[in-house]
Parts: C-alpha cells; sequence; structure tokens
C-alpha cells in the first residue's frame, strides 16, 4: 500500500458524496414542505448531515478495516500454513481501522450528545436516514456473509477466517443500529419518518424473500435432476462409486440449502417479526402486489409455459434431440421454479384476504388490485403470442428471397412458442378481465372510476401507443429509405416484420383500450367524476360500531383516505347521522390528535375520537 | 456513558483494540515461520519455489521450473509476457495474494500439486472482498530435480506453437 492508493480511496468516495447529496436534497425538501415535525431549535440540518454522513464514511472504513484484521487473525491462527504470504492486509487493516474507528466514534458521540441535550434530535430524518441505510447495507452483507459461513459449516471448502470475520463484524455494527432504532422507534414522534424505515422493512424483506425462494428452488432442482438422470437416462457412473447421498448433497445443495436459510432467516426477521401488523402502509401493498403476488404469479406463468412449449415442441414443433430423456431435461429446472412461484403466489394472495379483510372496504379494492394485475400478466403473454403468430404468417406468406438452403421447416418452432403463449395468455387474460368487466356491469360507477382501473386501462393504453410510434416510425424510415433508394419491393415485409408485428399487436391493444376509456367515460355521469384523491391520514384507526354504523364507517373511509379497522359492538345501537361538515370535524379531530393510534366509537350520541398508545 | 448503548460501544471499543493487539501480536511472534519454506526437492517445495519467483519478478528463473519439453512448446517470451503484473510482481494498490497448499498426489507417473490461492482486497468505504481459487500443478521428476510438465499458473491458456521447420 502507498501513496497511489490515495486517489483511489478519494473516487471511491464518489458514490458515498452522491448519497448525502441525496440525503441532504431530501432533507431540505421536506423541510421546505412544512411537513418536518423538527419545529425544536435542534442542531440545524447541516450540523446532522456533517455529524451523520461522517459517522456513515467512518463507519465504512473502518468495519473493512477490521474484518482485514480479523481474518489475518483466523487465517493466522487456525488456516493451513502459507506457501506464499505477506503483511499487507494486516497494514491494511490496521491504517483502516486506526482512522475509521475514532472518526466514528468521534461523530457519533458528537451525535449522542446534541440527543441527550435534545431529545427532538432522535426523530431527525438525517439521523433516520443514516440509521436506517447502514442497516440495509449492513443486512445485505451479513446476508452474503452468512451464505459463505453456513457454505463452509455444510461441508463446502476449506477454513477460511473470511467466512466468519465478515458476517461477524457486520453482524455487530448491524446489531448496534437495529438495537438503537428499537429503543427510539418507541418515541413520540417517530411515526413522521417511519416511511424510512418501512424503506428498509421491506426492501430487506423482498431480496430475503428472493434468496428463501431460489434456495428453495436449488434444493428442489438437485435431487429432481438426479432421479431424472437416473430414471431417464444411461448412467456412466454406475451406484456404487457414487452414493445416493454424495449424488444429491454435492455443493450446489449446500449452496441451496444456506441461501434458503439465510434467506429464510432475514424474511422472517424483517416481514414477520418487524413488519407485522403494518396493514396501512402503501410500501406494504407495493411489496405485496408489485412483487410478490406479481412475481410470483410471473414465475408459475413462465414455469408453465417452458412446460407447454417442451411438450408441444416434442409432438409438433422440431425437438432438439430426438431422445426424450434429452429433449425433456429442462424438466427438473422447470418443476423447482414452479413450486417456489406457485407457493409465493398463494401465500401471498392468502395473506392479502386476510388482511383487507380486517378493515372494512378493503377487501374490495384488493381484489381489485389483484385482478388487474394478472390481467396485465395475460395480456402481456397474449401479446406476445399475437407478435409470434404474425411472424410466422408474415414469413410463410412472404417468403425470403432467393432459394431457401437452410431448413425449410422454420416456422414449427415459432408456431410452436406462438401457441404456448396464447394458449397460457388468453385463459388467464380473459378469465381476470372479462370477471372485471362483469363487476363494472354490477358495481358501476365506484367501480369504473377505481384507481386500480384507471391505473390499468393508461398503463396498457400509454404502453401500446408508445410502441406503435416506436414501430410506425421504424417501419416509414425503412419505407422511405427503400422508395428514394428505389429499391422498394415486397421484401419490406420480410426486413420489418417485427416492427410491423408489434405495430399490428399493439395497435389492436390500444384502440380496444381506448374504446374501453370511452365506455367507461360515458357510463360515468358528469357529477360523479371521481373527486380529487384524499390526502390519507396517517394514523392506525380502528372503529368500535354497531351493523347500522358500517355506512358511516366507509364515508369516513372515504373521508379520512385510509382503511379503518371495525370491531363490531355486540351490543347494538343506532347510528347517528353526520352532516358533511360533522364529517370533516371528525377528521379534523382525527388528524389533531397525539399519537398514530386512534379508536373511533360510534353510537347514537356520535362519534367519540380517543388515541391511544400500546404499552 | 451510562446508557445501555453508551456501554455497548465502550464494549466495542474494548473488542476492536483487543483484536488490533491480538492481530500485531500473532504477526509480530509468527514473523519468522509467516511462510514456511519447503523442501526444494519435494514437488510443493517446487512449487512455492516456482510462485516465490513469480511474485518477485525472476522470470527466467521461473521459466526455469518448466520441463525441458514444456519450454519447447513455450516460449520465454510469452511465458514472461504473461506473468508479469501477477501475485506481487506489480504493486497490487489494495490487494493482498495469500497462497496456502491444499493437496499434494500421485497422478500417473508424476505428482499433483493444489495450491488455494486467495486475494484480498478493500475499497473503503464499505467494500472489502476475498476470492480464492485452486490451481493445480502437474509435475514429474526429471533429471533428479521435479519440473512442470504442464502449463503452470498463470499460463492457463494455450503457449504459442512453435515455428515449424522447412
Amino acid at each position: 500500500m502507498g501513496f497511489y492508493y490515495l486517489p483511489y480511496l478519494f473516487l471511491s468516495l464518489v458514490p458515498l458524496a452522491l448519497i448525502v447529496a441525496i440525503v441532504v436534497a431530501v432533507t431540505v425538501l421536506v423541510r421546505r414542505r412544512g411537513s418536518s415535525p423538527e419545529e425544536d431549535p435542534g442542531i440545524g440540518t447541516l450540523k446532522r448531515v456533517y455529524y451523520y454522513g461522517l459517522s456513515f464514511v467512518a463507519l465504512g472504513v473502518a468495519a473493512p478495516g477490521l474484518i482485514a484484521l480479523l481474518d489475518f487473525l483466523l487465517d493466522s491462527l487456525f488456516g493451513p500454513p502459507a506457501l506464499i504470504g505477506s503483511q499487507n492486509q494486516l497494514a491494511l487493516g490496521l491504517a483502516l481501522t486506526l482512522v475509521g474507528t475514532p472518526l466514528w466514534f468521534l461523530h457519533w458521540w458528537l451525535a449522542l450528545r446534541t440527543v441527550q441535550r435534545l431529545p427532538a434530535e432522535a426523530s431527525a430524518l438525517s439521523r433516520k436516514i443514516y440509521l436506517y441505510l447502514v442497516l440495509g447495507i449492513t443486512a445485505a452483507m451479513i446476508a452474503v456473509g452468512l451464505v459463505f459461513l453456513l457454505r463452509w459449516l455444510l461441508g463446502a471448502g476449506s477454513f477460511n477466517g473470511f467466512n466468519i470475520a465478515f458476517p461477524l463484524v457486520w453482524g455487530g455494527v448491524w446489531a448496534f443500529h437495529w438495537r438503537l432504532q428499537y429503543v427510539e422507534g418507541r418515541g413520540a414522534g417517530e411515526e413522521a419518518w417511519a416511511w424510512v424505515r418501512r424503506l428498509y422493512w421491506y426492501f430487506t424483506s423482498l431480496y430475503g424473500l428472493v434468496m428463501l425462494a431460489v434456495g428453495v428452488g436449488i434444493v428442489i432442482w438437485r435431487p429432481l435432476r438426479a432421479a431424472y438422470e437416473v430414471l431417464f437416462t444411461t448412467q456412466i457412473l454406475l451406484p456404487g462409486t457414487v452414493s445416493p447421498w454424495d449424488a444429491i448433497w454435492t455443493d450446489a445443495t449446500r449452496t441451496g440449502v444456506a441461501i434458503a436459510l439465510v434467506g429464510a432467516l432475514s424474511w422472517w426477521w424483517h416481514w414477520h417479526r418487524s413488519a407485522r401488523g403494518d396493514v396501512n402502509s402503501v410500501l406494504r401493498q407495493v411489496y405485496l402486489y408489485l412483487f410478490a403476488i406479481l412475481g410470483g404469479a410471473a414465475t408459475v406463468v413462465v414455469a408453465l409455459s417452458i412446460l407447454l412449449y417442451l411438450v408441444l415442441q416434442w409432438f409438433i414443433g422440431e425437438p432438439g434431440s430426438s431422445a426424450a430423456a434429452s429433449h425433456f431435461r429442462r424438466l427438473p429446472g422447470v418443476i423447482s421454479a414452479l413450486i417456489p412461484g406457485a407457493v409465493l403466489w398463494g401465500y401471498h394472495w392468502a395473506l392479502v384476504r386476510q388482511e383487507s379483510r380486517l378493515a372494512s372496504g378493503r377487501w374490495q379494492a384488493a381484489r381489485r388490485v389483484y385482478r388487474y394485475l394478472v390481467a396485465a400478466l395475460g395480456l402481456g403473454t397474449l401479446a406476445t403470442g399475437l407478435v409470434m403468430v404474425f411472424l410466422v404468417a408474415l414469413g410463410l406468406l412472404v417468403p425470403q428471397a432467393g432459394p431457401q438452403l437452410l431448413d425449410s421447416e422454420w416456422w414449427r418452432n415459432p408456431l410452436v412458442l406462438a401457441v404456448t403463449l396464447l394458449v397460457v395468455g388468453i385463459p388467464l387474460w380473459s378469465y381476470y378481465w372479462f370477471g372485471v368487466q362483469r363487476e363494472v356491469q354490477v358495481g358501476g360507477v365506484e367501480e369504473r372510476t377505481s384507481l386500480s382501473r384507471r391505473v390499468f386501462i393508461y398503463g396498457v393504453f400509454g404502453i401500446a401507443t408508445l410502441l406503435v410510434l416506436a414501430n410506425l416510425s421504424a417501419l416509414l424510415y425503412m419505407f422511405l429509405r427503400d422508395l428514394l433508394e428505389g429499391n422498394l419491393s415486397l421484401q419490406l415485409l420480410q426486413e420489418a416484420k417485427w416492427n410491423i408485428g408489434i405495430l399490428v399487436m399493439a395497435g389492436a391493444v390500444s384502440m380496444y383500450h381506448w374504446l374501453v376509456l370511452q365506455e367507461d367515460r360515458r357510463a360515468t355521469p358528469a357529477g360523479e367524476e371521481p373527486a380529487a384523491p384524499v390526502v390519507a391520514v396517517a394514523k392506525d384507526i380502528t372503529a368500535l360500531a354497531s351493523e347500522p354504523a358500517q355506512a358511516l364507517v366507509r364515508q369516513l373511509q372515504s373521508r379520512l383516505g385510509v382503511g379503518i379497522r371495525v370491531w363490531r359492538r355486540l351490543d347494538g345501537g343506532a347510528a347517528p347521522s353526520l352532516t358533511e361538515g360533522e364529517l370533516e370535524a371528525v377528521r379534523e379531530r382525527i388528524v389533531a390528535t397525539p399519537g398514530d393510534r386512534v379508536l373511533l366509537t360510534i353510537d347514537a350520541a356520535g362519534v367519540q375520537v380517543i388515541p391511544y398508545q400500546e404499552v | 456513558m451510562r446508557s445501555a448503548s453508551s456501554k455497548w460501544l465502550l464494549g466495542a471499543g474494548v473488542v476492536i483494540l483487543a483484536i488490533i493487539v491480538a492481530s500485531v501480536a500473532v504477526a509480530l511472534l509468527s514473523r519468522p515461520q509467516a511462510q514456511t519454506l519447503l523442501p526444494a526437492d519435494t514437488p510443493s517445495g517446487t512449487v512455492q519455489g516456482y510462485l516465490l519467483a513469480v511474485e518477485a519478478g525472476e522470470t527466467r528463473q521461473a521459466y526455469g521450473y518448466l520441463s525441458t519439453d514444456l519450454q519447447t512448446k513455450c516460449n520465454y517470451d510469452f511465458f514472461r509476457d504473461n506473468t508479469r503484473g501477477v501475485m506481487g510482481s506489480v504493486p497490487n494498490r489494495n490487494r493482498d495474494t495469500r497462497v496456502a497448499l491444499e493437496s499434494e498426489r500421485p497422478r500417473d507417473d508424476g505428482i499433483e500439486v493444489q495450491v488455494r490461492m486467495t486475494d484480498f482486497t478493500v475499497s473503503a468505504p464499505f467494500n472489502v472482498n476475498e476470492y480464492s481459487h485452486v490451481e493445480t500443478f502437474l509435475l514429474k521428476k526429471l533429471d533428479g530435480n521435479w519440473r512442470f510438465v504442464d502449463r503452470p499458473w498463470p499460463i492457463s491458456w494455450g503457449c504459442p506453437e512453435p515455428p515449424k521447420g522447412p
């Protein structure tokens, strides 16, 4: 290590400087919007950014240094004798630790002192971003480190101090910051920046879930492939040379088990333990619908499509091999993806149903979002199939110029792919799309103007229109080029077949959705256009109400822009009738209550608003 | 320093100090044996001598570990160009390479030696990594010395064919 190291160190600080700049920008923007709870004098944003920014950088220098030292120590004490080794690692570890650790202690102590002096500082946005950024980075590091540690513990590879040092140091850093946020998370004013915490929870839950699914897939795939080879292929390595256990318990299986265990731990900790009960969070809905449900459904659709393609290719296409065992060798892999995908889809959909039933009126919305998501997936599959059909038809109707030198039956496999995509896409799209269309007939204006329907229709219409524009431009360019160069012929259709296929498909899709939009517009009376969205009240609200008061609960829900958990009164009771003004007054009382949890008791006398806190 | 987090910090500081002291102590105590020099007339000792020569940039000496037959197939210029810059022969910024003996076993009429090479890299902040790979060396005893009979690391790709005679 020498002076040449310094420029690289400074260059590596550039991404960090960007992060700090983003943090400053977010903090300044939030404060300008006037939604900051930091109304107390405090120490000021710049000072905070300095303390936490320096703490962050110092931590990023000290922890790798400590890992280098611990790795060196463990390898020296327990590792195999070195044929070649140097003290570079020790020098590097000492340099980073001796510079980074005091720097972090100093700035953290300064931050700690301000929190002790001004308790509101504990709720500062900069502090929260520091805490959850460190937690996010270190949680990812721990996940990687634990996979390597577990692989070694399960018998893959030889001893390496790094496998212990890496998760141990990052684990220590994570544990300290986790404990801190846990203690501070119970303080007043914490809910203002709950989105930072949620961002960490759901991001970490997501990759934990992906790791779990991938790990389980590998664990299923290895024995399935071994069984497939034993049953359908000629075994060159006879049983007895390698035991059945050795054939299954390979490095790949060990890696799969390690990934699954680490993923399960991360997912359980963040999803089941930390984010439990956070049912009103928007980020939770994004996680559930956009990633967990759609991700699971897409995995199932892709796996089923591959399965169907293999079967159809064997019977009517041109298989890559004349031996069935060789042609279907991807079967274990497909099944290994299908099972975790189906479990993800089923589990999260069941969870959505369970959570949305807790809040009155949310079940309908959840069901709607789910239907439009799966319909979009089906439409994507169906549209790709249509493009493929068009390509095959055009290729057959307008063959390429000159004699066919190779493979006159080229169209078989593309046709099989087109049929596969249509067979999977048509039922999926038609079942969910016509299902929502029937709901629209029954549900009326509320269904037609629902947010999920508008997002779906405008989204599909927008994407299809963009595709039309892009492909129309490309087609026009090719046409004009050939025309001006005097080369215009039917071969243009061959050259531009992809553009024509996508243009026709996207044109049909955009036209259909434009017509649907017009129908929705005509069916919505002028006075019943959806009102501007209500700014949601960021509180966890529970209503104690009798059956007749359910209509009032729904009115309050739409006014508050948030779901209300309902506890049914068993002693009956009448429902009050509130005017618009009285409803607005209830909303204002709820907004003005301290804390983040509110209990509404509804009876003939009116609505009582009681703030509470769990102890 | 009375709160739980302060106590935790104090504990972390003590642990970090202990790791620093222990690392320095181990480095000082094991300094003479940090690199065990194996007997040169053994396959492992030959591999070690070869790797030390590559690390030191002593290309001519390292080339001498190749059998005459292999030297015919792989000329010196090609060998020199492809061993330059690996391991310590060129300063490697923030990287450290450690080589440990993995195994030594007979293979046909020769000996196969496997070593694990571990590269440790740090690029602060937050980026610290270690990558290891196993390399295999095939040696035979020729004229009383152990010599490589197959391309040794880092010449893992083909040597240029020697010019053919008329």
